[in-house]
């Protein structure tokens, strides 16, 4: 699938919007919203809690539907997808990362990992040799075979970026990823992804309240009662 | 797992009395040495059918052509005065002199030698505590018991043996036997035999051996085993709600799990399998578990109960394993559909 795709525009968004709830008894969750995100981009999808940022990134992901406008994923209509394109889609071509970090804790750091290759048909001997080169690039290599209920905060979510990466996903999308974190390590792993961004080309989009990531964002989006707006870096 | 255990237990249990009881009930008919059964007209079977037939018919079929001997037969539904009180036996008239009709199997004494002797089933022996050398009372008279037998124990009711003579002797008269077993002279067919008697006799069965312990086999099905077969099924229900139960709530314990691996894009297979692996190795475990437990138990049931006679194969316990294994596929139906009520939605904060 990746090989088919321009990817120079991931995500395109035309007149997107979101209501919650029945008819007469409805919420807007996001109001119309329209804009294109690219390869190599950081954006920071910036506001407060129940401002709409997680609302946009599940409907990006095609976790729910839209109730107006279009979304075209990888340059297609996000409705042309089946279920089974979209679980392809999740498991090769976009990354996620969770404010829970979400690592399975009945398995270990590197089946954790390997998990989402297994999920996009990657070779075993060359997933286990990637995720290897991760956790080591990630300083966090002696934790291999450990149990993610034994590891610290920031290091669950080292292993939960490492998963995100491991496919070589184009998109990656993480909420809140540094919710759970102390400044320094929340810091620490908004680096590791912009570096990402920077060398391997991708497009992240992180959803935060969190002003201090805007030092290492390309575009920042605040979202303010499901009203996008752009803000100049 | 232990309800598992459990349910395969109670179905390896009642598939080996079934297979005990058929046994018990038609070893008797089938390693008797006839050729042919003659019976009262109409009665097909000697479990649950009275036949009485004159002696007439006796001297009628020895004139015939192309047999070579018969024997006589009685059956009686009688009691037996033991220390605990009267108890049911199948009291068996036969031709000590012939051996015709006898128990099938020896395992204690010897065979019946002269008048008021008498041969126990080894289960009626063990539950009675009765042993070769006793003397137990019947009717006013009391008999030796000179043997065990095996094989003659129908669960409901055991099979016990005497000479025609004392059967005679019991009865009052020796006008009537219950059947007659033939022999048919070498170069003569069965078949033909069978019909020459249907022809020239009236109100008489005939039937091949091989007819008969299907006749005895299927008066048994009718009866005791299909209760049997039917308290099987009903385990094998439970097992399936107990594994559907065991994997639907493992599948709501790990609700958030299971979202998690939809929203990092699991196929649908994946978690499905996940599902039918798990009930596969708790029928396993539960098969295994079950298997050790089965002949101890087994041993300790016959001591207590020894009327219950099991009988287990290889081929029981696999055909069983295979059923577990079968139930513990569709048990994981329900919990697969719980799958598909768990959305990826569910992990985002």
């Amino acid at each position: 699938m990746k090989n088919n795709i321009d990817y120079s525009e991931l995500i395109k968004l035309r007149d997107v919007s979101k209501t919650y709830g029945s008819e007469g008894n409805d919420r807007n969750a996001l109001n119309p919203v329209n804009i294109s995100l690219h390869q190599g981009e950081f954006v920071l999808l910036i506001g407060p809690s129940g401002s709409g940022k997680t609302t946009l990134l599940t409907l990006v992901a095609g976790f729910q539907p839209t109730t107006g406008g279009d979304i075209f994923l990888f340059n297609k209509r996000i409705q042309s997808y089946s279920g089974r394109d979209l679980q392809r889609l999740r498991a090769s071509s976009i990354g996620f990362v969770f404010q829970q970090f979400h690592l399975l804790e009945s398995l270990s750091v590197i089946e954790n990992i390997l998990l989402v290759t297994k999920f996009a048909g990657i070779e075993k001997g060359v997933a286990i040799k990637k995720a290897e080169d991760l956790l080591n690039r990630f300083d966090v290599g002696h934790l291999r075979n450990s149990s993610p209920v034994k590891l610290s905060q920031g290091e669950k979510q080292r292993i939960a970026v490492i998963r995100a990466l491991i496919n070589d996903a184009p998109l990656i999308i993480a909420d809140e990823p540094t919710g759970n974190l102390s400044t320094d390590q929340g810091m620490a792993i908004i680096r590791l992804l912009k570096e990402f961004v920077t060398s391997e080309n991708k497009l992240v989009i992180v959803a935060s309240h969190d002003e201090r990531i805007a030092e290492f964002a390309d575009r920042i989006l605040v979202i303010k009662d499901g009203t996008l707006k752009e803000r100049r870096s | 797992m232990f309800g598992i255990t459990f349910c395969t237990l109670l179905m390896l249990f009642l598939v080996s009395i079934y297979e005990g009881v058929s046994d018990g009930s038609v070893r008797y008919v089938r390693e008797s040495e006839a050729d042919l059964w003659v019976l009262q007209g109409h009665a097909s079977n000697i479990l649950r059918n009275t036949s009485i037939l004159s002696r007439r018919v006796g001297y009628d079929l020895k004139r015939m052509e192309g047999i070579r001997a018969i024997s006589p037969i009685t059956f009686l539904l009688a009691s037996v005065d033991l220390p605990k009180g009267p108890t049911s036996i199948y009291l068996t008239g036969y031709d000590d002199k012939t051996g015709m009709g006898g128990p099938p199997t020896i395992v204690e004494g010897d065979m019946i030698s002269g008048n008021y002797q008498i041969i126990l089933d080894v289960a009626f022996a063990a539950k009675h505590d009765i042993a070769v050398g006793d003397r137990i009372a019947f009717q006013g008279d009391s008999l030796d018991v000179v043997g065990i037998s095996d094989g003659t124990n129908m669960f409901v009711i055991q099979y016990a043996f005497i000479n025609i003579i004392t059967a005679y002797k019991i009865y009052g008269t020796t006008e009537f036997v219950s059947c007659y077993l033939v022999n048919i002279d070498e170069g003569y067919d069965i078949d033909q035999v069978a019909n020459n008697i249907r022809s020239e006799m009236k109100d008489v069965s005939v039937y091949d051996k091989e007819t008969f312990v299907e006749n005895n086999v299927r008066e048994m099905e009718s009866g005791i085993l299909n209760l049997l077969l039917s308290i099987a099924i009903i385990g094998g229900i439970v097992l399936a709600v107990i594994l559907s139960l065991i994997l639907t709530v493992s599948v709501l314990e790990h609700r958030k799990e299971y979202a998690i691996m939809k929203a990092i894009g699991s196929p649908r297979f994946y978690i499905t399998g996940l599902i039918i692996i798990q009930a596969v190795i708790l029928a396993v475990f539960g098969i295994l578990l079950a298997i050790a437990l089965f002949l101890p138990l087994l041993s300790l049931l016959e001591i207590i109960s020894p009327e219950i006679t099991g009988k287990a194969t290889i081929m029981q316990v696999c055909l069983i394993s295979i059923c577990v294994i079968g139930i513990s596929l569709i048990s994981s139906f329900i919990p697969i559909q719980k799958i598909r009520n768990i959305y990826p939605l569910e992990v985002f904060s």
